[in-house]
């Protein structure tokens, strides 16, 4: 399993360079540019000028080959100061600028990781709590009006976009019943029992709204993968040792179905990171997802980039560790 | 040798069915059913083996499941070591739907009030606090628990005093049922599909252990290397997984598991069909060994007749639901009586080949009906070779024709009453 780990980390290594390199050379491709949004009256050779401050005029290798040195040397070597408060060098190394901001790109996300991860974290987790119990009976008491009505819930979560959603669950519950405000505060700070009373005010729309999609996406794996053993012959073999059925159903069978779930809700992960983008703009909830879409309406490349490729990380990451969790959990799956 | 007279019956069935309902059009209608198992009866005494033969789908390994009730029954009554596990009274089980209907109606009920309760005296502000409302509403699911826990042995009681059923007569149900599990096991067909693939070895045989006694976690592990001993598994092999092993390796943790509770009744269901030849004489062999040493008892479900020539005492033959023929193995391998007995007897490949070749082979014509819609009269009039008229009109009789030989054939009941 080390092994198998260690070799799936290395073989990352190219394939996260090269997903640099696509990323950058689609944005390098793409017609944005930084000053289209300056005054019109701005004339052509200062936009050159500022192109040129910005480092847009070197040549694309070097501006990718100056990205790397920047992201894969200078920012950890400056995390690394930050942590162990040793200093490497003589501390005088460009980081990634974003082009809106003038700040370190590095610095934003760690600014806006908190958010995104409260809220769409949460309703991460809320949708596997709802949709595990709900995918274990739906598929024990099959075609039953628990079932109907799951699968009926679980299609319109599917279908129906949380721009929607969002959106309706503003009308209902801010503008006709006033329950919860409509604005994600994310300067909000909890200190007592009333200031989290209404921060659970503020994110439950959010997380009842992603919520929804998650579960109705998980619970339908979870019911085929019930349905998958519950037939199978060992769920009989238990029955005839007397077990109870609770035992059957959530020792042998649910142990077995969370098999496929597991890996499932793993992949899920970097979603979270990625945050909802759209979500995230209904409740204007100032996450990752809102910081990558302002980026990109404003041509701010060495943002998007970064962002993009930190989720890129993730995927791979995550893809590692669904491997790796298979291989845990299912005695017959052996990777040496 | 075997004396059946003389034997206690273990195993008693009567009129079994086992009908599998089919709903079809919009509004799933019940519209038939597969009678997968149509009235089968016999017994089986104390320590000997009943062979139950029949070509695939004709409701052997159905009847072997439907006996340990590891299916609800349709009709029919199961005695097993002198328990009732069907429907003997006929009435019991009308009583029985209706108590189940109206228990499900009362825990309903009573959750539905207890939770209009709860939300009125909320609204009314009678009840205020945290505290107070939390316990009203575990009261409430405590009150829903133990009315879905009551109602059933309550109708059970007041009904039966009044129709005249006694609580005996009931079949037990799901809690009841699990006390009964240790006196009879099952053996499966396929030993992959029937060990869960998350188990250790040790895992799976001592489940059923800690579920059924009180043993401690020595003792227990004492009892699984026992066990792992008598089925001939090394003891090292207790903390693998079933696909760590060869296929008979797998049948004998299956039986090492069907024997930890010391059972007396096994349902052997095609034990032997899903392994290689070499090694389906070991596990044979085992079985025999098992049930001379502890004196079990065997329902052995086959389609290999030479395999059941060899292990069974008296051989039972299914056609398409039902019992044709039940007779002391050697009187039914020498002298079939009834004509699919000896279609079937007659397709034994022969190791000679000059009777091989030489063999006078009944060869039945057509399939087999389906069991959604079985021919009237005798189930076998399609394809009989000695059909009359008879046949298509009424179902013959299951009936002893000679000392300890049954048959269902209108053939025997002409000698009969004409001798």
């Amino acid at each position: 399993m080390l092994t198998f780990t260690l070799r799936r980390l290395l073989l990352a290594i190219p394939t996260l360079l090269f997903i640099s390199l696509i990323i950058f050379l689609i944005l390098d491709l793409a017609p944005s540019d930084p000053t289209a949004s300056l005054p019109l009256t701005i004339p052509p050779e200062v936009r050159a000028e500022i192109r040129a401050s910005l480092g847009l005029d070197e040549p694309m290798v070097v501006r990718f080959a100056l990205w790397l040195q920047q992201f894969f040397i200078n920012e950890p070597l400056n995390l690394l100061e930050q942590w162990t408060g040793l200093s490497f060098g003589d501390g005088d190394r460009t980081r990634v600028i974003s082009w809106q901001t003038r700040s370190p790109v590095v610095d934003i996300i760690a600014q806006r990781m908190p958010q995104t991860l409260w809220v769409v974290g949460t309703s991460y987790v809320v949708g596997i709590l709802i949709a595990v119990p709900i995918g274990v009976i739906s598929a024990y008491r099959q075609y039953s009006w628990f079932d109907q009505i799951g699968t009926f819930v679980s299609m319109l979560g599917f279908s129906v976009p949380t721009f929607f959603t969002g959106v309706l669950f503003i009308v209902i519950f801010s503008v006709q019943l006033g329950w919860f405000p409509s604005v994600y505060d994310t300067t909000h700070v909890v200190t007592d029992w009333a200031s989290f009373v209404v921060q659970l005010k503020q994110i439950i729309m959010p997380v009842m709204v992603l919520g929804l999609y998650n579960a109705s996406q998980i619970s339908r794996f979870m019911r085929a993968s019930m349905l998958d053993n519950l037939n199978q012959d060992y769920v009989r073999t238990a029955r005839a040792k007397g077990m109870t059925e609770r035992v059957v159903v959530l020792i042998h069978v649910l142990r077995n179905s969370m098999i496929p779930v597991v890996t499932v809700i793993a992949l899920g992960v970097p979603q979270v990171f990625g945050g909802a983008i759209i979500t995230e703009q209904v409740f204007k909830v100032n996450g990752l997802g809102q910081l990558l879409i302002v980026a990109i309406q404003s041509g701010d490349i060495p943002t998007v980039q970064t962002l993009t490729f930190i989720f890129a990380v993730l995927i791979v990451l995550f893809n590692l560790i669904a491997d790796v969790l298979y291989g845990v959990l299912d005695p017959r799956i052996r990777y040496d | 040798m075997f004396d059946a007279s003389q034997q206690r019956k273990l195993v008693s069935v009567r009129g079994l069915k086992m009908y599998f309902p089919i709903y079809t059009g919009l509004l799933r209608r019940h519209t038939g059913d597969v009678k997968a198992v149509d009235g089968v009866s016999f017994d089986i005494y104390e320590g000997e083996t009943l062979g139950l033969v029949g070509e695939s789908g004709c409701g052997k390994s159905t009847c072997g499941r439907a006996v340990l009730r590891l299916y609800e029954p349709t009709e029919g009554s199961i005695i097993i070591d002198g328990k009732e596990l069907a429907w003997d009274n006929i009435e019991a089980r009308r009583i029985s739907d209706q108590a189940d209907r109206i228990g499900r109606w009362a825990t309903w009920a009573a959750f539905l009030l207890g939770a209009a309760l709860v939300i009125w005296l909320g609204a009314t502000e009678m009840l205020t606090g945290a505290w107070p409302i939390v316990i009203a509403v575990l009261a409430v699911l405590v009150a829903t628990y133990l009315v879905s826990r009551l109602s059933r042995s309550v109708i059970y009681r007041l009904r039966g005093a009044s129709e005249g059923v006694s609580v005996d007569e009931f079949a037990p149900d799901d809690r009841a049922l699990r006390r009964i599990r240790p006196t009879m096991q099952m053996v499966f067909q396929d030993p992959q599909a029937s060990l869960n693939p998350r188990m250790t070895v040790a895992d799976i045989i001592g489940e059923p252990l800690s579920e059924h006694s009180n043993k401690t976690g020595k003792e227990r592990l004492n009892r699984i290397y026992e066990l792992m001993d008598e089925v001939g598994l090394n003891r090292d092999f207790a903390n693998r997984y079933p696909h760590e092993f060869s296929g008979g390796q797998r049948q004998r943790i299956g039986i090492a598991r069907a024997l930890a509770l010391n059972p007396k009744f096994i349902v052997c269901d095609e034990p032997i069909a899903a392994l290689d030849v070499s090694i389906q004489a070991q596990v044979v062999n085992l079985l025999e060994d098992l049930q001379t040493e502890l004196g079990l008892t065997y329902l052995f479900i086959s389609h290999d007749l030479s395999m059941v020539r060899h292990i069974a005492d008296r051989v039972a033959v299914m056609y398409l639901g039902k019992i044709v023929e039940l007779a002391p193995r050697d009187g039914l391998y020498e002298d079939p009586h009834h004509p699919y007995t000896k279609a079937l007897l007659s397709a034994v490949p022969e190791p000679d080949p000059v009777s091989h070749d030489e063999a006078n082979r009944v060869i039945l014509q057509g399939d087999v009906p389906s069991p959604s819609n079985p021919p009237k009269g005798c189930n076998f009039c399609t394809r009989c070779p000695s059909v009359m008229d008879i046949c298509h009109q009424i179902d013959p009789e299951f009936r002893e024709v000679s000392a300890g030989r049954f048959v269902a054939c209108h053939l025997f009941n002409d000698t009969q009453t004409a001798g």
